[in-house]
């Protein structure tokens, strides 16, 4: 029995999901209540129209895109989500924190869980060291991602790492 | 009695892992209410796995006002707006029924866990609705009262 630690138990990841979901439900109500509910956050019908036409007016692109019918009309009593309210919102560095502490949370806890159900079901080893190995790459890849949207997000023009671009 | 110290000295399984063997099998079991608290908790939390991966994937349009702002107009349309509406019933199902493992596991409240479940979908169900209001509405529900 002296080697059954924590670790190979299992004991340290069933404790840690636990504790990352009663985070990511505090943090969840936060994000679903900015961003699905109507409030401020979003914009209202007139706020929508005058945010589109303020950004029409200083930029022919998307101007373009209105007139395409790309940034459709607003129904009438929805709440919208616009680049300026979210942008408004991530420029106060406590929102940044808590978007990054969402991501963290929920990419943990999420993958956490797929690395469970891998488990469970995977019995060939080839077949459940590949799922590990995709769900691993995969976290890591959206932690990157995301932690760049975030942290970037606002008047900041972050640089372009895109291969057309770097190469000749 | 499979012995904790060695795994591999559990008795063989007492049928032959096949498709047909697997579905019988899965029928065999006696869905009581736990079973089904186990299987949407696993299946709503493997779809929003999912779903995180697509969204993180698409918010890197937050780089470019014209791409996310037609972004978010893709996204108001009705057909979103009901899988908006099934992202908030998957995401309240699999919270508060957490919630419940939580309870259970650490203040030990599995006498009452059957209760609980019952109580689960009962305040998902509330929620649902209450949260499922302002996202339907400008959609399914205020253009045939005007």
């Amino acid at each position: 029995m002296s080697d059954r630690s924590a670790k190979k138990s299992g004991a340290f990841g069933w404790f840690m999901q636990r504790i990352s979901g009663i985070v990511l439900l505090a943090t969840l109500i936060g994000h679903f209540w900015v961003q699905h509910m109507p409030t401020d956050y979003l914009a209202n019908e007139t706020e929508y129209l005058e945010i589109r036409e303020a950004y029409a007016a200083k930029n022919p692109e998307y101007k373009k895109a209105v007139e395409q019918g790309l940034i459709s009309d607003p129904k009438f009593g929805e709440h919208i989500i616009t680049y300026e309210k979210v942008t408004k919102r991530l420029s106060n560095p406590l929102w940044k924190v808590f978007d990054m502490l969402f991501l963290i949370f929920g990419l943990y806890h999420g993958f956490n869980g797929m690395l469970n159900i891998i488990d469970d079901y995977a019995k060939n080893k080839g077949v459940k060291l590949t799922l590990v190995a995709v769900c691993w790459v995969l976290a890591i890849t959206l932690f990157v991602i995301g932690t760049q949207t975030v942290l970037t997000a606002g008047p900041y023009n972050p640089p372009n790492f895109s291969l057309t671009e770097l190469l000749p | 009695m499979p012995s904790i110290e060695n795994p591999k000295a559990a008795p063989k399984l007492p049928y032959t892992a096949n498709f047909q063997n697997a579905i019988e099998r899965i029928l065999s079991y006696n869905w009581r209410t736990g079973m089904w608290a186990w299987i949407l908790h696993r299946a709503s939390g493997i779809g929003m796995v999912i779903y995180l991966t697509i969204h993180v994937f698409g918010l890197r349009a937050l780089y470019d006002p014209v791409q996310f702002d037609a972004l978010m107009s893709t996204y108001r349309s009705p057909l979103f707006k009901i899988g908006e509406f099934a992202l908030l019933a998957i995401v309240t199902y699999h919270s508060i029924n957490g919630f419940r493992i939580v309870m259970v596991d650490f203040l030990g409240w599995s006498p009452k866990q059957k209760k609980m479940f019952y109580a689960t979908l009962a305040l998902s169900a509330l929620i649902i609705l209450l949260g499922g209001y302002p996202i339907l509405a400008p959609y399914f529900i205020t253009p045939f009262i005007k």
